[in-house]
């Protein structure tokens, strides 16, 4: 029971679903949307404690990375897991008529999607929330030109751009709070 | 003749009105050209003029290369890591952000022939 399963699960499943959709046609959507229930269960159960619950990595003890879940911060990752799950949901009920041709690279995208979306709210250094934001974009302008149709890329290119601008800014705004407070 | 130029007063000022005068030329572009890639480019100027602003305040004359060993071990006179990684990080990241977008251009001028960012209202009608 720890706040890393909720980054590294995702992660590590998008990671191995080419391996994943060797063993059968369907197999990917489902345990996708099983893996999804299981960390969406996680979140509730976690439901019911009040303190925070600090996490960290250390490599050596001045240098690490520290994840904190509290309950702000679980409100997120419930609404993120929680719209992860339906929309898992959605494309199971509607992949006969709807199914993307390559289901592979959509659910490295998606997981990938969902593990720095969590990251990027329970991650607790500014570096880190970066690097999640970062990732996240990415994703994001992967999927939202999925389709390779002209009014798919058209609005991946809209969405790159002002995501492209607004991290140069974040980046500028992320230089200006070290050098003035460290 | 040029020794004030060795100030860390003087470089700071230099460094930011430098880095200052690169985003702006890359704001300019990027509001003004009509071309995709043209955007791209501005936009990467944008980003490296950022990188310089924040390597060159965070930089200190005379302070030696962040690296901890058994034969380098003056911590006090050190520089801080912390940028340099930031900044390798966004380096990298900006990179890949520019190479999707170029990828993107290019699969949508196959399909339509447009690269003029006025003509794409694909999702108007």
């Amino acid at each position: 029971m720890s706040s890393i399963l909720f980054i590294a699960l995702p992660l590590l499943f998008g990671f191995a679903t080419p391996i994943l959709s060797k063993f059968g046609k369907n197999g990917v959507a489902y345990t996708s949307m099983l893996m999804q229930l299981f960390l969406l269960s996680l979140a509730v159960s976690l439901l019911m404690t009040t303190s925070s619950y600090v996490e960290l990595i250390s490599i050596v003890p001045p240098l690490g990375i520290s994840f904190v879940l509290n309950s702000a911060s679980l409100f997120f990752v419930l609404l993120f897991t929680l719209l992860m799950t339906l929309f898992s949901l959605y494309y199971l009920i509607h992949r006969k008529t709807d199914a993307y041709k390559d289901e592979t690279k959509f659910f490295i995208l998606l997981n990938m999607l969902l593990a720095s979306a969590i990251g990027l709210v329970l991650s607790s250094d500014i570096f880190n929330i970066y690097v999640f934001f970062e990732i996240a974009g990415i994703s994001a302008y992967i999927l939202s030109a999925y389709k390779k149709t002209p009014s798919a890329l058209e609005a991946g290119l809209k969405y790159l751009l002002t995501g492209a601008v607004a991290s140069v800014f974040l980046v500028f705004a992320i230089a200006l709070i070290y050098i003035n407070i460290g | 003749m040029f020794e004030f130029l060795n100030q860390p007063e003087v470089i700071k000022i230099i460094v930011t009105l430098g880095s200052m005068l690169l985003f702006f030329v890359g704001l300019f572009g990027l509001l003004t050209r009509k071309h995709i890639i043209k955007t791209f480019i501005s936009i990467a100027i944008m980003e490296s003029a950022v990188f310089l602003l924040f390597i060159g305040l965070t930089f200190k004359i005379d302070f030696v290369a962040p690296i901890l060993d058994s034969t380098h071990t003056e911590v006090a006179t050190m520089n801080d890591p912390i940028p340099h990684a930031m900044i390798l990080t966004a380096i990298v990241i900006g990179m890949a952000v520019l190479a999707l977008g170029v990828s993107f251009a290019i699969e949508y001028f196959k399909l339509t022939g447009k690269t003029d960012i006025d003509e794409m209202n694909e999702m108007r009608h």
